[in-house]
């Protein structure tokens, strides 16, 4: 028992002295401030995927064609070009010659391997390497049906964004969104859905009466929407698996805007009686009606925070065109809009930090965000005609949907869908087979389970 | 009463003799601010203060060489052609720099009659003395150097495109003026030139959140020819487990050290940059 106790006695003043020397050299220590570095999109190598026998050979080509697509969408990753690769698949089997890719620049190598399983499924192995550190920073393995490919495509591109931007990614995701076709004074607009990347593309509705602002639920496989199908615009519901459809609640008159609770128990939605616009919830289990708000003006466009204590919405009570914040049982209602033009469809942010909406001044349209307290107003985008933003699940792009006309009075032109990152760059159009308006992007896993 | 009327006559006296003797005064104090330009030069002070550093350099020095990590260096050898040449001259050039670092003690002097050619320097001498036996007045002259540095900026990035060269041709050749510099601070502009040289190869994480808690601390520990001793170490190592943003941000700093090297600095000043801290803060560009 004493011994330690001398140790200590006779070893304590040397471990004292021990750390002032070793902290003495540390304050010598050259510091330097890195506060500036490069925006440009990361340089990435994506290589087609090692196939290990015939039957996986298309899809190894095929899904690493739909990552290098999907990263270089985000605008976040530079795929490099596939002709400048020096090592080939097979030569990577077990780890990559990394100076082979330092040489071309590469930052990160996304490598994998497709193998035909005996009982008929697909094996996709995929890794992830930081080239400058020679590490594996990723690797994962999905089994499933072969005509899953693109699903796993998706989930790789996830996987990579997540792993070298520390956010979620949002590839494997659906759009629902409205497809127009037809002469502006005879337009036909149907409900369609695609996956994230405009690919399966199909119609959900035929067309014969006119569909207006889909939304999709949290949970479920439905979509709330407007539609005249019954005369007078009502806000429906529609299964993506059954196809069916069904008109929500037993409004005397016209209910339109409407969105699901973060939940999605609930869709809140405004209903118009005697010119008077206000905002209502709906429970989707009870089916019972809440009022939110009771003013003499027009209330609408709302929008859940992501945890559910909140909404934003817009309303003319103050004279103009402004957002308003509220709490979910309607009080505390404010404004959090005070520059100069107009303010529409607040969409609350899936990361809670912001609100994106439609402004309109001095004859231009604008998407923008600011946050939830009306600080940090920032315009992304502007052009003739801009409207109705939606955000990814990560809450990093927002997409939305553009006119350009062709004719001085604002008519003829295309709709089209565009996408646009937070920082306001890479601003690209969303190929859609027709023209298109209203997107609405899915939550994140809102595609059906995959078999693994 | 009439002592009231005694202490305000005594005290109205007092405010106009006040008035009186002082404004002269004030005009007499206008001088004393134009002297203060005498900051600026500072600069130069503070490049002798931090000379006075190396003193307790020695312990430090005592403890890099246990770095065994040399194993690392041998696949980078393989893979880069310049690196070969790294084992060599560090072995060589570490023990050099243990021998010099003393003579800069006694080379101090030297340096003084040196300074003087330079306007500033004959109030200095002084002041790295007691800068030298007092180490707490260090730290503050060490934010103060900075920002001297940064008021130097301009002047000095002329010299700038000197300093990366005369390193590559032996430190001989430099030019008479940065002769008495050998193994003291390393100047504003070099520092500059390293940074501009790492902010170029590091891809800010994109998109990150909270920017202000991403600011990502790593270590880098170089040889004499600028090149990577190990691989460099983040400081804060226990956060890149738990926080995804963190190792993002964290792996984009290390990759541009990883990418960066060699690095350019004057060989003379070795003893300074062999280890370096780098501090890599988002904040300014993700707003």
């Amino acid at each position: 028992m004493r011994a330690p106790a001398i140790l200590k006695r006779v070893i304590g003043p040397f471990v004292a002295s021990a750390v002032v020397l070793a902290a003495a050299p540390a304050s010598a220590v050259l510091k330097i401030d890195i506060t500036q570095g490069v925006v440009d999109p990361l340089p990435i190598a994506v290589s087609v995927f090692h196939a290990t026998d015939e039957g996986g050979r298309k899809a190894a080509r095929d899904i690493a064609d739909v990552v290098t697509g999907n990263l270089e969408r985000s605008g976040l990753f530079r795929p490099l070009d596939r002709r400048a690769f020096i090592q080939t698949p097979e030569a990577m089997k077990v780890q990559p010659r990394f100076a082979d890719w330092r040489v071309i620049d590469a930052q990160a190598l996304a490598t994998g391997a497709t193998t035909m399983l005996e009982d008929g499924r697909l094996r996709v192995e995929f890794r992830l390497w930081d080239v400058f550190a020679g590490q594996q920073m990723a690797g994962l393995a999905y089994f499933t049906a072969p005509s899953n490919w693109r699903r796993i495509a998706h989930l790789i591109s996830d996987a990579i964004y997540q792993r070298l931007t520390g956010e979620a990614g949002y590839f494997d995701t659906r759009i629902v969104y409205v497809a127009e076709t037809g002469p502006q004074t005879a337009r036909i607009k149907r409900l369609a859905i695609m996956d994230q990347d405009g690919a399966h593309n199909r119609y959900l509705t035929d067309g014969q009466y006119l569909v207006l602002t889909p939304r999709f639920s949290p949970t479920s496989q439905e979509i709330t929407y407007l539609s005249y199908r019954q005369g007078t615009p009502r806000v429906f519901i529609y299964n993506i698996d059954t196809g069916q459809q069904e008109v929500l609640g037993d409004f005397p008159g016209m209910t339109f805007a409407p969105r699901f609770s973060p939940d999605g128990n609930k869709v809140i939605m405004s209903f118009i009686k005697d010119d008077n616009s206000d905002i209502y919830t709906m429970d989707l289990r009870t089916r019972q009606i809440a009022r939110l708000t009771r003013s003499s003006a027009i209330d609408t466009s709302p929008s859940y925070s992501p945890d559910g204590s909140r909404i934003t919405f817009n309303s003319d009570r103050g004279g103009t065109q402004q957002l308003y914040v509220m709490n979910v049982d309607g009080s505390n209602a404010h404004r959090i809009s005070f520059a100069r033009g107009r303010y529409a469809t607040p969409v609350w942010s899936p990361r809670g930090d912001l609100i994106a909406f439609t402004k309109f001044v001095q004859g231009r349209f604008f998407i923008g965000v600011m946050r939830p307290d009306g600080s940090g107003e920032r315009l992304l985008t502007e052009s003739f005609l801009d409207e109705g933003p939606t955000w990814a699940p990560n809450g990093r792009v927002l997409m939305f949907f553009r006119q350009r006309p062709t004719r001085r009075d604002g008519s003829g032109g295309e709709t089209r869908l565009y996408s646009v990152d937070l920082t306001g760059h890479n601003e690209r159009r969303v190929v859609t087979p027709t023209q298109a308006s209203d997107p609405a992007w899915s939550p994140p896993g809102s595609a059906p389970p995959l078999l693994r | 009463m009439r002592n009231g009327v005694l202490i305000s006559a005594v005290i109205h006296m007092a405010a106009l003799w006040i008035g009186f003797v002082g404004l002269p005064d004030w005009a007499h104090s206008e001088p004393e601010l134009v002297e203060q330009p005498v900051i600026v030069e500072l600069v130069t002070v503070s490049e002798e203060t931090r000379a006075a550093r190396p003193k307790p350099e020695p312990v430090k020095e005592d403890r890099p060489p246990p770095n065994p990590p040399r194993k690392l260096e041998a696949p980078r050898s393989t893979e880069a052609p310049p690196a070969p040449a790294e084992p060599e001259p560090e072995d060589t050039v570490v023990v050099p720099e243990t021998k010099p670092e003393p003579p800069k003690k006694t080379a101090k002097p030297k340096r003084k009659p040196a300074s003087p050619s330079r306007k500033v320097a004959k109030a200095k001498p002084a002041p790295p003395k007691a800068a030298a036996t007092a180490p707490e007045p260090k730290k503050y002259k060490f934010d103060a150097d900075r920002i001297a540095a940064l008021v130097d900026k301009t002047p000095r990035k002329r010299s700038a495109p000197d300093a990366p060269e005369t390193p590559r041709t032996p430190p001989k050749v430099t030019s008479p003026t940065a002769q008495p510099l050998e193994g003291q601070q390393v100047t504003s502009s070099e520092v500059d030139a390293l940074r501009a040289q790492i902010e170029r190869c590091w891809h800010i994480p994109a998109g990150a959140r909270d920017a202000e808690n991403l600011v990502v601390e790593i270590r880098v520990f170089l040889n004499p020819d600028g090149s990577l001793r190990r691989e460099p170490q983040i400081v804060d190592d226990g956060r890149m487990a738990a926080d995804p943003f963190f190792r993002t941000a964290a792996e984009s700093a290390a990759r541009a050290v990883l990418k960066c090297e060699p690095f350019k600095m004057p060989i003379a000043k070795y003893p300074r940059w062999r280890e370096i801290e780098l501090r890599f803060d988002p904040r300014e560009m993700l707003g």
